[in-house]
């Protein structure tokens, strides 16, 4: 809670310029409220209401998100979301729907931040990778099937 | 077309390996139908892609594989090996070109008066050992770090691989006859899976061809997280169709790389690479 | 020892594609270490914040999840010039920061 506010109004104080400036810029401790709770849950639905407060995103189309159909390695399994046909993206949230925890990671934007982020996530086994966008205060979803397999012959 | 190929390849093959009558292999005809037979099986690819291994079969596999490159993990070991080699510099102008885009492509090469393959990664060794330094190990690390920084400096150099007497021809032969050779609990060859059935799975890893296969190390690999060299990953792949694997650097993986770099001579070096 | 992080960064019309690439083993601390028979430790980026001449533009939490090595791309409203800086957090105190000047 604090994290969201933090950004909205009293993000560039004198104090961050001077840090950035002595090239001392780290995340403040009132910035760095790690989500335990969110991280933790089992579930998609708990890692959202832990997140957002809700669980429930309409599907939509306008989220482009881009993940192999088959991961050549399930532990850096390449993932972009783009967000960017969406206006006012508040932020954007990766899961796992089958890691033991499904919360993989979770963006917030600035107004001169663009809704999209590519990233490596790993996934523990064949599931769906579900991109949450927040945009004016609703909740979108895109979804998608990533095949993990075991190795062949290469090991 | 692809069938007569097919079976000239492996017949020409099985019948030079058992016969001693090594003067009638000719390297570059080997290369040359090497490159026929690939360009015949998959006539969309072009022999210059192949460098880029088992990714040209898959639009889906080329794509993570163009996400990796994009910023790719093998970037810290580059400099690390650039610092590693300039720690060492009055050691290894001793032994090699001081303009360091000009050391990588001259590997392996056959050397007359020890009448062995010399690669790359012995030779850094060897320049150390003979200047009184401990010599790195061969699989990764150092070596490799070394390795790394040097492909990088002479990426899209093309491959060059000369076989100018009897004495390389017979390191040649050696090696093309390991490649062809079937081994291990599984009795396959290098060529069974990297020739023959190339483009295919093995359960969920696609075969990558054995054309090109040299080009990209030393490689990134995905499942290591870190990187490794050539005779690292022949003693991988040697472990995982239960063949007893030989030691890296010896003479029968240096004939081996020997016999594969020539193949792929005239395609250009993209090492280091990222591969899972 | 501070995190070591790349930094590659391009602007484009006014819009900025910013990549980094860390340098972090990001153990979840579900990884069973075959050789003491108990998980490795959690060591991973908790915190990671993106600014654009000092003000923050991203701010975000990671999980063990997140790949070893880990690469983050994002797109910041951001001209040639304008300096972008990424600053990180582990679960150990662990941090890193970077700073590049956009081409």
């Amino acid at each position: 809670m604090k994290r969201r506010s933090f950004l909205k109004g009293t993000l560039a104080t004198g104090a961050t310029v001077v840090a950035v400036n002595a090239g001392l810029l780290t995340p403040t401790t009132v910035l760095a409220e790690w989500n335990s709770k969110a991280f933790s849950s089992k579930t998609t639905e708990d890692a959202l209401s832990s997140v957002f407060g809700s669980s429930t995103a309409t599907a939509s189309s306008d989220i482009k998100l881009k993940a192999p159909a088959i991961a050549e390695n399930g532990a850096v399994t390449p993932i972009t979301v783009d967000a960017t046909a969406i206006s006012g993206v508040e932020s954007i949230a990766i899961l796992g729907s089958k890691n033991p925890m499904p919360l993989v990671c979770e963006y917030t934007f600035a107004p001169a931040a663009l809704g999209f982020v590519s990233t490596r996530i790993k996934l523990g086994q064949t599931m769906n990778v579900v991109a949450i966008v927040k945009a004016d205060g609703k909740l979108l979803k895109a979804e998608q099937e990533v095949k993990v397999t075991i190795g062949g012959c290469g090991g | 077309m692809k069938k007569t190929l097919l079976i000239a390849l492996s017949l020409g093959v099985s019948v030079l390996a058992t016969s001693s009558m090594a003067a009638t292999i000719d390297p570059e005809k080997d290369r040359q139908q090497f490159v026929d037979f690939f360009k015949a099986k998959n006539p969309n690819i072009t022999p210059e892609e192949y460098v880029n291994g088992a990714y040209v079969y898959s639009a889906d596999k080329m794509a993570q594989w163009e996400a990796a490159e994009e910023f790719p993990p093998y970037l810290d070991a580059i400099d690390e090996g650039e610092a590693l080699y300039n720690k060492d510099l009055a050691i290894y102008q001793l032994c090699f070109d001081s303009d360091v885009s000009k050391i990588r492509a001259k590997y392996p090469y056959f050397d007359e008066s020890t009448k062995q393959v010399v690669t790359l990664e012995g030779a850094i060794n060897k320049c150390r050992t003979d200047a009184g330094l401990k010599p790195y190990g061969w699989k990764k690390g150092p070596i490799a770090q070394i390795s790394a920084y040097l492909a990088d400096n002479a990426r899209g150099q093309k491959i060059d691989v000369k076989v100018e007497s009897d004495a390389a021809l017979a390191a040649y032969t050696a090696g093309r006859d390991f490649f062809n050779k079937p081994r291990g609990q599984f009795n396959l060859s290098c060529a069974k899976c990297h020739v023959d059935n190339s483009g295919r799975n093995a359960r969920s890893n696609t075969l990558s061809s054995a054309l090109g296969h040299t080009t990209h190390f030393p490689v990134f690999r995905a499942k290591w997280q870190n990187l490794g060299t050539l005779h690292r990953r022949y003693e991988g792949c040697q472990k995982n169709i239960r063949a007893q694997p030989y030691k890296p650097q010896s003479e029968t993986y240096r004939n081996l790389e020997f016999f594969q770099a020539y193949m792929s001579n005239g395609l250009e070096i993209n090492g280091p690479g990222y591969r899972e | 020892m501070s995190i070591k992080i790349r930094m590659r960064g391009k602007s484009k019309a006014g819009i900025a594609e910013v990549k980094a690439l860390i340098k972090h083993p990001m153990e979840s601390g579900l990884r069973m270490d075959k050789k003491t028979g108990k998980p490795h430790p959690a060591k991973f980026i908790e915190t990671v914040e993106i600014a654009v001449n000092g003000k923050t533009a991203v701010n975000a939490q990671w999980s063990g999840a997140v790949s070893a090595n880990p690469y983050v791309s994002v797109k910041v409203n951001a001209n040639s010039g304008d300096e972008v800086s990424i600053a990180v957090i582990d679960n150990t105190g662990a941090k890193g920061s970077s700073t590049l000047k956009l081409k």
